[in-house]
């Protein structure tokens, strides 16, 4: 499909999507934790932190898995057509890259937390 | 292990109806037939395996420099005998003028251009795909000295606001075409084209945009045929005449965009893993206050995948500054296979959870 001067494949290539789809399911994942985590938080008393959890969860969909299939169905394909499109793919990995990071950083702390709290 | 899959795999919920998630799973399903049937034919013939157009370059004018790429997508060397263009402005026979090898075949993944210009055209075209270049041999390559044609009714005669190409084989039925700016269906029909396959694209009348086939999956694999997928014709902003390259780019990218961004991804796997390990540690936890099994050595086994692709990452980012094709597959697979098995462990604790906290 094209969109103005742009072409849109949405299938992109078996690898990026595999990737994609990888850290969508890593996303469904810590939401599923978040459940468990809110309720034994709460048995021992402590701040929920598993909203955390579910902003985690969010940040790799939203910031990662997002951007990086919009990378290969749109910017990937349009690179033999326009060069400028370089500049973004590197600006889209970099925004990838800090988005996961800060997801995995929300991710670890309150699991972290937690199992520290129920050590003492 | 029973009892946990029984807990994830019931087909009815408690009001005897089907869970919620599967009809989203059906609609996302649905999107993506409906956007796979949306993609539709590139050429009249629905074929991308043999002689096509490749790329059109009017100009601003209709009587500057101007250019038509042919490329045999084949995977075979292919006589140009009775092959001819067919445009608004007259036809041009291309028999002969592509003897690319000196034995009148253009060779298989091969591009040829006509152009009106004696000699190469646009040098800061050339000079932008020539610096670009990733290999010598990709240099090389760019430096394909262009078809001139002496005489040509056609070729320096488009109209760069409304113009229409077409490609005729030998049995003089219709290849391939391209038409911009909107011409009319008679004038289509007199050129023999009753398909509307790519009949009403943008207009290139720029002196630095063309109109040029974009590959479906962004990559022209030089050397084979056949596999470059090309795909509709959209507007490039950097015509690449003579070349089935992709450019790199001539910006630097520079500290932040190449190794703070390199450390950045491998030091987020990392703690992504981490973090998914010590969720099996709190399982085990669980597992040990409730006296319960929770599966916690399946959770500490699922996110390896994880871990391998973080591996894999920085392997190829210090052997060569980025993930290489090859080793995106199992890096990337990991990573999926890592993914399904989080949810599946995860969804088993949970329950498995659910249930230990609602009976006490």
């Amino acid at each position: 499909m094209v969109f103005g001067d742009y072409f849109y494949n949405p299938l992109t290539s078996s690898p990026a999507l595999f990737l994609d789809f990888g850290f969508l399911f890593l996303a469904i994942a810590l939401f599923w934790f978040a459940r468990i985590l809110g309720e034994l938080l709460e048995i021992i008393q402590k701040p929920p932190l598993e909203n955390m959890v579910r902003v985690s969860g969010w940040l790799l969909i939203l910031t990662f898995s997002v951007p990086h299939y919009l990378a290969r169905a749109v910017i990937y394909p349009n690179l033999t057509a326009d060069q400028g499109l370089w500049t973004w793919l590197f600006i889209f990995r970099t925004f990838s890259s800090v988005g996961a990071l800060v997801a995995a950083i929300l991710a670890l702390v309150p699991v972290y937390m937690y199992w520290r709290w129920t050590s003492k | 292990m029973t009892q946990s899959f029984l807990l994830i795999f019931q087909p009815k919920n408690r009001a005897g109806r089907r869970p919620r998630k599967l009809v989203a799973l059906a609609m996302c399903l649905s999107l993506m037939v409906f956007l796979l049937a949306a993609c539709g034919e590139v050429t009249p013939t629905d074929k991308t395996t043999g002689l096509l157009i490749n790329e059109v370059f009017t100009g601003q004018a209709s009587d500057g420099v101007q250019w038509i790429e042919l490329l045999n997508n084949s995977d075979t060397d292919l006589a140009l005998e009775g092959y001819r263009l067919d445009t608004t402005r007259g036809t041009l026979d291309v028999s002969g003028l592509a003897s690319a090898n000196g034995r009148g075949l253009l060779p298989k993944g091969a591009i040829v251009v006509f152009s009106n210009a004696p000699k190469q055209v646009n040098d800061q075209i050339y000079q932008l795909l020539y610096e670009a270049a990733p290999t010598d041999a990709d240099k090389a390559n760019i430096r394909r000295p262009l078809l001139p044609i002496s005489e040509s009714k056609i070729i320096g005669k488009l109209d760069p606001n409304k113009d229409f190409v077409v490609l005729k084989g030998t049995d003089g039925k219709v290849v391939d075409q391209v038409g911009w700016g909107g011409v009319d269906q008679g004038v289509r029909a007199s050129l023999g084209a009753d398909s509307d396959i790519n009949t009403n694209l943008p207009t290139p009348k720029y002196n630095d945009k063309s109109l040029g086939r974009t590959p479906q999956f962004g990559q022209r694999p030089a050397n084979d045929p056949g596999q470059i997928n090309p795909g509709p014709f959209t507007l490039h902003n950097t015509p690449t005449p003579g070349t089935n390259t992709t450019p790199r780019s001539l910006i630097s990218r520079g500290f932040v965009l190449n190794e703070l961004t390199n450390a950045i991804a491998a030091i987020g796997g990392a703690l992504l893993w981490v973090a998914f390990f010590i969720i099996a540690l709190v399982a085990k936890r669980f597992e040990t206050l409730s006296e319960q099994k929770t599966y916690w050595q399946y959770l500490m086994a699922a996110p390896a995948g994880i871990f391998i692709y973080t591996v894999i990452q920085v392997q190829d980012f210090v052997r060569q500054g980025s993930l290489s094709d090859f080793w995106s597959w199992p890096a990337f697979l990991a990573l999926f296979v890592s993914g399904v098995a989080c949810v599946y462990v995860i969804n088993i604790f949970r329950l498995i959870a659910k249930n230990i906290l609602q009976s006490e």
